[in-house]
């Protein structure tokens, strides 16, 4: 398998008069070639028209460097046997020409593997795997996608158990499109701005969703969002879900961990991105009412309030069996009215989604809704609270969007504190603290954010707004906006130039 | 599908700074001899046999030719049993070498800084064949699925073969494209069709393909300054005086009247009609039937609101009126802006002759709307912006069924209005005028059913009001009139407000507290704004008003409406 072979061939350094071009795979599945690379203590060193950067062996799968050079004899042992014309290779003291034709055939069929991984990147040479319940097409590293593709299986399983439904016979395997990054499944998978991940609901059914590298517990979230309405289907298949609880249930099975060692997946947990954003309507002075919310068509509130409705119904006992049986409840129960729409599949009106809702949860007017909603609220202010680290960057990064500077700099402080690994909230705490002046401050965020992850063109593209900003080094803050760009070329934010601000560089 | 919410920072939108961008000069081209030629990039290809060569929009920037076939082809869909028609389609893009623009920048560089101008540069948008067909593209979801270098008379060129499969609109397809690699230029030659007629058409493709040809660039200079960057100028026109803007709206229209024109495709006629300058690919009747017909609704929409933006200059729109809707849809891809956006550097209208006449086809409606559109931007954009929905849906409706008959406008019955309109009130769902005036937006388009619903309902009181019994009607007849000068009147106090709140300058939160409590004025801000706007205009219209004359007003307005 490509994983065992690359895994290997790391270990191999001597790769001396076998001249190939440079080529750095990382283990997110990007790639750097065109660049000098050379080995520096801790990772690889990359070599840029515009400066070296430094990208650290944690990040690293493989690396060729041409014409590699040999170690130096160190000991006493290796000074005689290189006095002999010999050279020890794994272990052993053979003589150059037995190194040499293996290492010419070993660096060839390295130099192929290279090829065939950085050839699987595109989508025409993807990989395609089947598996029990799927049929996976994908251009992910083969140790990134087994996670989702175990992640998947066991998902499927545990959600037919808990629901007590049956798969139809000759179900089939759903075919699954994982994509490398975002770009590439809204271009590949034709899905519109703002779509993180579809499942087609007509036939021929398919499940498309991307790998966030820098957030991989998002990557899972979509994934078991998307996954759950395939799930949600498999009660009836020719049913449509309203938008109604079929959203909301979906992201209900967003927040779950599958534990890969103990092979056991926890739903229900917090889904803290879609929580901040139900705090931030709070914050706003708004106040979702339940009536609206269960009546209304196609509502994004469907996917945060929606969520925390589900949230509530599920953990309480009053209600978690009725919502339950509300659900299964929709297809095919003789009580709710159904008509058949334009996919040939049967449909219900939102408002007789929001009847039924009040008569499989036991409630019996308007006034008992309102009952609920406030229990409901109660629930959201009382029971849900940011539990993890990802919970503070989100929320933070929310803060900052919806201009609460002070908040957002608080959280992300708090979240560096609490060990974040995540580049992106020293890089947004930088920004911050450039804004407000604090450009050595800043410097020094972003050294870090560069050290976890140091391919990512956008830092430096700030570092060097940010030198610009306070007067320094106008070279050097030129150097490292042309440095960006390199570094990550498909990037687009540094072709926007506002002149007007350009004379103060905005930040200030 | 799961969502992101994001909030787009509508600039243009939210500032009274409209966009100046220069136009750009047009290309000159010429078909002869079954060749395409354009000495200004300086190319050539074989016209391919049985297309029609379709204009290139006045603001493209990338496009710099394009074919569509005159022969459609079919797709049926294995799973649902519906049948697609979709007709090939050829285009040429230029991407102007880093080098070259980057030359061309460094000239621009020197250009006037006023003080209420801001410049913003967009450089290089796109970067080459493949980043513009990601940004572009709206055919499904695609992938180059070959990809290859060859040589053909010393030009290197990239062969692209592109498969376009998932969530298609009409069907798997194909793309060819061969990418031309010149110093200053690459030129890409694009063809879409749908995959199952490929065998069909690849002769045609690759004939026009191998024709492909580099000439001498004889006319003026590479347009360097057009095809790799975008230039927006926003003028601060609120501070000018009406008569500095109507200088410079007629600078504009000028600008791009004489684009229009020189930039005309093979076999479209060029008229002036009135006011309008019209660029036609149809029977010239039709043509000279529409413009005149558009005159009337611009001479309607003068003499209804006068007091609207009176010394206001309204730019003579350019009327493009494409053969079919096939023709039309390829002349709206590409590059530049879409669709109903009237600007600085658009007031083109684009229909198409739909041949369901000219009395019930949509493609007058079209015009209709765009106008009462283009007309209320040009003379007030405050109003026009703020108008609620009740209002901007019901004119909207009101004035589809406008229809000149001897220069005269006369208004047909909008049966989707009528009949929807009967519905809600057998279902119980209609809205009373009084909520219907008063409703913010949210409540407005609470669901997709009630927003239909209500913009027939609005359709039905403001023709209500412009042609029906209120019209007649000593207390009712200038509501509508008199509402929309209350609206003005709203608008001015309250920006006359912001502006005192400005002077009195805004200090950063210190703490989170602070932070908080004006994060949530802030997004209570818009609402609160609408329902000022609302309430005020609709006090100062009907105060005095009895629940007495509310009931009988309500009761003829049923009668009419039912």
């Amino acid at each position: 398998m490509m994983r065992r072979s690359l895994a290997a061939l790391f270990c191999i350094v001597v790769l001396a008069a076998f001249a190939h071009a440079d080529f750095l795979c990382l283990k997110d599945g990007r790639i750097v070639e065109g660049h000098k690379l050379a080995r520096a203590p801790g990772g690889v060193k990359v070599t840029f028209t515009n400066g070296e950067v430094l990208v650290p062996d944690a990040l690293i799968s493989d690396v060729l460097i041409e014409g590699e050079a040999l170690a130096p004899p160190q000991t006493e042992e290796e000074k005689a046997q290189v006095s002999k014309g010999m050279v020890r290779f794994e272990g052993k003291w053979i003589s150059p020409k037995s190194r040499d034709d293996l290492l010419r055939k070993r660096v060839e069929k390295r130099v192929k593997d290279l090829e065939v991984f950085k050839a699987h990147s595109e989508w025409r040479n993807r990989y395609q795997e089947k598996t029990k319940n799927f049929e996976f097409e994908h251009t992910l590293p083969p140790e990134v996608f087994e996670n989702y593709r175990d992640l998947m299986e066991a998902y499927f399983a545990q959600f037919l158990k808990d629901w007590k439904i049956q798969a139809p016979k000759g179900l089939g395997r759903l075919k699954v499109c994982l994509y490398s990054d975002y770009g590439d499944m809204i271009q590949t998978g034709g899905a519109g701005g703002g779509v993180l991940g579809y499942f087609r609901f007509i036939p021929p059914l398919e499940l498309n969703f991307f790998h966030e590298r820098l957030d991989t517990a998002f990557t899972e979230e979509v994934m078991f969002h998307e996954t759950n309405h395939y799930l949600q289907k498999l009660i009836d298949m020719d049913f449509r879900m309203p938008h109604f609880p079929g959203e909301s249930l979906a992201e209900y099975y967003g927040a779950s961990k599958w534990d890969p060692v103990k092979k056991k997946l926890t739903t229900g947990l917090i889904l803290e991105g879609r929580l901040v954003e139900v705090q931030d309507d709070i914050a706003g002075g708004t106040m979702m009412d339940l009536k609206r919310m269960i009546s209304s068509e196609r509502m994004y509130e469907h996917y945060t309030w929606g969520w925390s409705l589900v949230h509530f119904l599920m953990n309480d006992k009053r209600y978690a069996a009725k919502f339950q049986k509300f659900i299964i409840a929709l297809p095919t129960a003789k009580d709710i009215k159904r008509e058949v729409n334009s996919q040939n599949l049967k449909a219900i009106e939102q408002s007789e989604v929001a009847s039924a809702f009040m008569r499989y949860l036991d409630v019996k007017d308007d006034a008992a809704l309102k009952v609920m909603e406030g229990e409901w609220h109660a629930y959201i202010k009382e029971k849900l609270t940011l539990v993890t680290t990802r919970g503070k960057e989100e929320a933070a990064k929310s803060a900052a969007q919806s201009g609460r500077p002070l908040k957002a700099k608080r959280l992300m402080k708090e979240a560096i504190a609490a060990g974040s690994t995540n580049p992106m909230t020293f890089h947004r705490y930088a920004d911050l603290l450039a804004r407000d002046g604090k450009h050595a401050e800043a410097m020094d965020l972003w050294k870090k954010a560069i050290a976890l992850d140091p391919l990512v063109g956008e830092f430096y593209w700030h570092m060097g707004r940010s030198i610009l900003a306070a007067k320094g080094d106008k070279d050097e803050g030129e150097r490292l906006k042309k440095l960006a760009k390199e570094v990550d070329p498909d990037g687009s934010y540094y072709d926007i130039d506002i002149e007007a601000a350009a004379a103060g560089e905005g930040d200030g | 599908m799961r969502l992101v919410s994001f909030c787009l920072a509508a600039l243009l939108a939210l500032t009274s700074f409209a966009p100046a961008a220069p136009a750009a000069p047009p290309v000159q081209t010429s078909q002869d001899k079954g060749m395409h030629e354009d000495a200004r990039y300086g190319f050539k290809f074989r016209t391919p046999k049985g297309y029609t060569r379709i204009p290139l929009q006045l603001d493209e920037q990338w496009q710099v030719a394009k074919y569509l076939s005159e022969r459609a082809y079919f797709y049926t869909d294995p799973d649902g049993g519906w049948t697609y028609d979709h007709k090939p389609t050829a285009t040429v893009i230029a991407f102007v070498s880093e080098k070259v623009r980057e030359e061309a920048k460094a000239r621009k560089k020197k250009d006037e800084k006023d003080t209420d101008r801001y410049v913003i540069l967009i450089s290089n948008p796109y970067k080459d064949y493949l980043d513009y067909m990601k940004k572009t593209y709206s055919g499904g979801g695609w992938f180059v699925s070959d990809e290859k270098k060859t040589k053909i008379d010393d030009v290197e060129i990239t062969q692209y073969e592109i498969k376009v499969e998932k969530l298609t609109r009409d069907g798997p397809k194909r793309v060819i494209c061969w990418v031309y690699h010149t110093p200053e230029v690459d030129f890409a030659f694009s063809w879409e069709v749908l995959e199952n007629s490929f065998p069909k058409v690849k002769d045609t493709i690759y004939d026009a393909l191998k024709s492909f040809k580099l000439i001498p660039r004889t006319e003026s200079g590479l347009p360097t300054a057009s095809t790799g960057e975008t230039k927006i100028m926003l003028d601060d026109t609120e501070k000018m005086t009406p008569e500095q803007r109507k200088t410079r709206r007629v600078q504009l229209e000028q600008s791009l009247h004489g684009k229009a024109k020189s930039s005309v495709a093979p076999g479209w006629q060029v008229l002036q009609i009135g006011r309008f300058l019209v660029l036609n690919h149809t029977d010239e009747k039709y043509a000279r039937r529409v413009a005149e017909h558009a005159e009337a609704i611009m001479a309607w929409l003068d003499q209804a609101f006068p007091f609207i933006g009176p010394e206001e200059y309204v730019r003579a729109p350019i009327l493009r009126i494409c053969k079919d809707q096939d023709e039309e849809s390829a002349f709206r891809t590409g590059g530049g802006s879409e669709y109903y956006f009237f600007g600085d550097n658009r007031i083109e209208i684009v229909i198409s002759q739909d041949n369901e006449g000219f009395v019930t086809g949509w493609a007058v409606e079209r015009i209709n709307r765009q106008l009462l559109q283009l007309w209320f931007f040009e003379r007030d954009r405050d109003l026009a912006v703020a108008m609620p929905y009740w209002l901007t849906h019901g004119l909207s409706q009101v004035i589809g069924t406008a229809r000149n008959k001897a220069g005269k406008v006369e208004f047909r019955v909008d049966d989707w209005e009528r009949d929807g309109i009967r519905e809600r009130l057998r279902d119980g769902t209609f809205t009373h005028v009084k909520d219907l005036m008063k409703m913010g937006s949210e409540e407005y388009m609470s669901s997709a059913e009630d927003f239909f619903g209500r913009a027939k309902e609005a359709g039905g009181l403001v023709r209500f009001f412009v042609t029906g019994p209120a019209s007649k009607n000593a207390k009712t007849k200038d509501v509508l009139r008199e509402y929309l000068k209350n609206l003005k009147a709203t608008i001015v106090e309250i920006k006359e407000a912001d502006k005192a709140k400005e002077k009195d300058g805004k200090k950063a939160p210190a703490t989170e507290k602070e932070e908080e409590e004006r994060f949530k004025a802030s997004s209570q801000r818009w609402k609160q704004r609408e329902k000022e706007l609302l309430d005020s205009a609709f006090e100062r219209s009907f105060h005095g008003w009895s629940q007495k004359e509310w009931d009988a007003f309500e009761a003829t307005y049923l009668k009419a409406v039912s």
